[in-house]
């Protein structure tokens, strides 16, 4: 079964909006954080409204979000080698924005299921509590 | 006790978006957020840009975590939801006080960073049987040069070479240790810095 999701908030929006990194360079829709962080009361409006339709599986959904823009950069060595070089994707930062979006409303869902020996990417699992659980691991290995 | 570090080739890569929808189902997320992703992840495509403002032609991605995209760790989270390959056969291991209960473990993951943990040198050898098959599935292979695995009770171990299912795995001393997260983890020494 299908739930109603619940709208975007133009302060959810706001909230998510400061998250964003400043000072990246924009995709091909020449959009960058700073705009959208103007708060721009039309802006974040309109661009609410928009995420709320994709939500509720509005069939015109913006195709612009989803080029982006592939860059390579030279990590260090030997240049004449393919495996120095890292490729990178610049995205447009609406697409970002959305993907915000999504990833705050089902986060909490996730993080449920996980098991406790997953780390990364979690709330109060970070590099040094696992490096904490490794230890005790080593602890126990003596006993 | 035996101990592994894993180290997946590039891991980041080679998530597929089907496998996260896929993922997403199996853990029972409501059918509008799943929609919600697959919005995300669908119809993806790249571009070049090239000196003087020259751009390639779009090509379609299907695969890949997208550096910069904040749910990038929900997909690489969700990637290995339910590790099946730990089964009973693996008996009963470490047991640990991590979270709320205590509980067995066999394995500690950080992101891509994986490290195995068994009892006896059989139970390992079935461990590491297992995990190699079930991480090819999801698209994940084994860089087995890369690969280290310590023990703590058989020194004679030490300086050799454990083969599985034809991968080389190199044993290092536990006095000596593996890197982990830029850290030192030896199991008759703990981890340093």
């Amino acid at each position: 079964m299908r739930a109603c999701l619940p709208e975007v908030t133009a302060a959810e929006l706001c909230k998510l909006l400061q998250k964003l990194k400043k000072g990246r360079t924009s995709a091909a829709d020449g959009l960058i954080a700073e705009m959208l962080q103007m708060k721009c009361a039309e802006l974040v409006l309109a661009s609410a409204g928009l995420m709320t339709d994709i939500l509720d599986g509005f069939p015109e959904s913006p195709s612009s979000w989803k080029r982006s823009e592939f860059v390579v950069l030279f990590k260090k060595g030997n240049p004449g080698l393919r495996k120095n070089f890292r490729p990178i994707a610049i995205i447009p930062i609406l697409g970002k924005l959305y993907s915000s979006i999504v990833l705050s409303r089902v986060r909490s869902h996730i993080e449920e299921l996980l098991r406790v020996e997953k780390a990364g990417f979690r709330f109060g699992m970070g590099c040094s509590d696992h490096l904490q659980a490794l230890r005790l691991c080593a602890e126990k290995a003596k006993e | 006790m035996w101990t592994a570090s894993l180290d997946l080739e590039e891991a980041f890569d080679k998530v597929e978006y089907a496998s996260v929808i896929a993922c997403l189902e199996e853990a029972g997320i409501d059918e509008g957020y799943i929609d919600a992703v697959a919005f995300a992840y669908a119809d993806l495509s790249l571009y070049a840009g090239l000196e003087g403002g020259v751009r390639s032609r779009d090509v379609a991605v299907e695969r890949g975590v997208r550096q910069g995209d904040p749910s990038c760790s929900l997909s690489f989270v969700m990637k290995r939801l339910r590790p099946q390959w730990v089964s009973k056969k693996h008996g009963p291991e470490l047991k640990s006080d991590l979270g709320e209960e205590s509980k067995y473990i066999h394995y500690l993951a950080f992101a891509d960073d994986m490290t195995l943990f068994a009892q006896s040198k059989r139970a390992f050898k079935h461990m590491l049987a297992d995990v190699i098959p079930e991480l090819e599935a999801v698209g994940l292979r084994l860089n087995s040069d890369k690969c280290m695995v310590q023990c703590s009770e058989h020194t004679q171990y030490s300086q050799h070479q454990l083969t599985v299912d034809g991968k080389n795995f190199e044993v290092v001393s536990a006095d000596v240790g593996f890197k982990v997260l830029g850290t030192t983890f030896a199991l008759k020494n703990g981890t340093q810095k």
